[in-house]
């Protein structure tokens, strides 16, 4: 299958006290272009430091040691510099998870809305001007004009994932990368925030990486849908197969602790302590099964 | 700065207030000296050497703050030095501020060797004294006012490295700046048109603690005969004649002392007060 975005046996460590730390343990994952995938998993089980892989913005202290990323069939997996910033605006785009602090507090929205759209569409500052007044309609922003003159802190929460979501469609990007964009929100915007996203990934046709923790958002929006555990997607099918009839027992765990509003009453069961130990078991014997590959090689 | 709310909270602030008019008070007497002075500064007249100021009775009103050693008025050579003070507070503030802020942001959003380099640097530049430094600088360039404010900025553009550089350590790890990069935005637009904005405030604060700092500096080079010509009015050179006549007229002294000083303390209480009304954590 020739997809647009493909990860293949991703290894990403990251240095800390006691040498390199496994966070990835060899990822896969294919994303045809048009199509939303869903990866989710628990905190610390590696899915945001997979989006951040894929735009070359991981922590500083971290390495790729094995495994690579493909983007339209380039490899992009150490790319850096001015061929990396190119594969930006009309390659991918990023909608941050908190949209409080990924909006420059002392610039206004204009400012930061035209820089981009100048940057890679090359327009004059009146059509920028006019593409971001009908960027911001599009994301249901009432008074854009307005919306423009502002500075980030003159707008609420949601307001302000809007402006970061106009920004992220602005280029028409090939994949937008979707970083948890409704976890710093409250419920009732988590709602219009993310049938907005939806709305403009089918009528744009975008690809869309939607990282998440909460299923039944994977169930609102996506295709298809990545398990992660403890840097190891466990489970990756399409969602109708994931949500009838989940194979792997973690998943079955994760659906077992979701709050149903279908079936009020019905107690909530945490992941089970033993199934924990022993997928972490499993990540540390696929470590030192690698270390001894590793060092025969 | 930027921010538009903020002005108020600066004007609110007693001690910015209170800076700002001190600061305002010299650039009118600076720009205006010609109008203020009743006398031409380098005016000579032997005949009426050392008269006494206004407060003693045998004054000449004519001469409010009497005369020095050659006739020439001490009142006009005041308001003549405050012109040569504000060039070189105004100057030399401003060429530091460029200079210690472009290195500070290369070390602080390049790090590698490029900081390693330029810290290393600041830290060699630190170990020299000050003063030493800026007076060995002037008279290797020679005197006038271009070698004073060259040895000022010379020495001075590592407080103004260091914290722009500790700034920009901070900034660079919020998340506007990583959006910025996933936006495909270059290198130097996030160094000055993202992150530069961002640390605007402290840089006003820096500026005006840098002008009373280089006031003081032209003082201590013209007093050691460094600065501008000798007979030339500054403040520095002022107070270095009137050392020679301490026992006979002490205000010869005095007054060039009071103007340094009610300068420097209302340019430093700018920057308190700026401190205080444009950071966030001191606002609150």
């Amino acid at each position: 299958m020739n997809a647009l975005l493909e990860i293949s046996g991703l290894h990403l460590e990251i240095a800390g006290p006691s040498g390199w730390q496994p966070i990835l343990r060899g990822v896969d994952l294919a994303l045809p272009a048009g199509m939303v995938h869903g990866l989710v998993g628990e905190s610390g089980a590696g899915k945001t430091m997979v989006a951040k892989a894929v735009l070359g913005i991981q922590p500083e202290r971290s390495r790729i040691s094995e495994g690579a990323i493909r983007f339209e069939g380039q490899d992009i997996t150490h790319l850096g510099g001015n061929v990396r910033r190119a594969l930006f605006g009309r390659g991918m785009a990023l909608i941050p998870q908190d949209p409080m602090s990924a909006l420059n507090p002392v610039v206004r929205i204009e400012t930061q809305m035209l820089d981009v759209l100048r940057l890679h569409l090359d327009l004059s500052r009146d059509s920028a001007r006019e593409a971001a007044l009908r960027l911001l309609s599009d994301v249901h922003i009432r008074k854009p004009e307005r919306v423009l003159r502002l500075y980030p802190h003159e707008l609420s929460g949601g307001m302000r994932q809007r402006v970061l979501i106009a920004n992220a469609f602005a280029c028409k990007p090939k994949l937008i990368i979707a970083d948890e964009p409704t976890t710093a929100l409250d419920v009732t915007v988590q709602r219009q925030i993310l049938r907005l996203i939806k709305d403009l990934q089918a009528t744009s046709n975008t690809a869309l990486l939607f990282v998440t923790h909460d299923l039944g958002v994977v169930a609102k929006i996506c295709d298809w849908v990545s398990v992660l555990h403890a840097g190891r997607v466990v489970e990756s099918a399409s969602v109708e197969e994931v949500f009838r009839a989940p194979r792997h027992e973690y998943t079955r765990a994760l659906f077992a602790a979701t709050p149903r509003y279908d079936r009020p009453g019905e107690s909530l069961h945490p992941v089970p302590p033993a199934l924990i130990a022993r997928l972490n078991d499993e990540a540390a014997a696929y470590d030192a099964a690698r270390a001894g590959r590793l060092s025969d090689a | 700065m930027a921010d538009v709310a903020q002005w108020p909270a600066v004007l609110r602030n007693g001690r910015a207030l209170l800076g700002l008019f001190v600061f305002l008070l010299l650039f009118l007497v600076a720009a205006a000296a010609p109008l203020l002075a009743p006398h031409d500064p380098l005016e000579q007249d032997l005949v009426n050497s050392f008269l006494p100021p206004f407060w003693r009775p045998d004054a000449d009103p004519q001469f409010l703050f009497g005369t020095d050693s050659l006739g020439r008025d001490i009142f006009s050579r005041l308001i003549y030095g405050a012109r040569i003070a504000f060039i070189v507070a105004v100057v030399a503030a401003s060429l530091v501020c460029v200079l210690g802020t472009m290195l500070g942001l290369l070390s602080g959003y390049y790090g590698g060797w490029i900081d390693t380099g330029i810290s290393r640097l600041v830290d060699v530049w630190m170990s020299f004294p000050p003063v030493l430094l800026s007076i060995v600088l002037a008279a290797v360039i020679g005197a006038g006012l271009q070698a004073v404010i060259i040895a000022i900025v010379v020495v001075d553009w590592t407080r103004f490295c260091r914290i722009v550089r500790a700034e920009v350590l901070v900034q660079r790890e919020q998340d506007y700046v990583t959006a910025a990069l996933t936006m495909g935005l270059g290198r130097p637009h996030i160094m000055l048109r993202e992150i530069l904005p961002n640390i605007l405030p402290t840089l006003a604060v820096l500026y005006s603690l840098e002008m009373g700092i280089a006031i003081i500096v032209e003082a201590i080079l013209s007093f050691v005969g460094l600065s501008v010509a000798s007979d030339a009015p500054t403040w520095g050179g002022l107070i270095q004649e009137g050392r020679l006549y301490i026992n006979q007229a002490w205000w010869l002294l005095a007054l060039p002392v009071g103007c340094i000083i009610v300068t420097v303390l209302g340019l430093n209480a700018l920057g308190d007060g700026l401190r205080e009304s444009l950071d966030p954590v001191l606002r609150r």
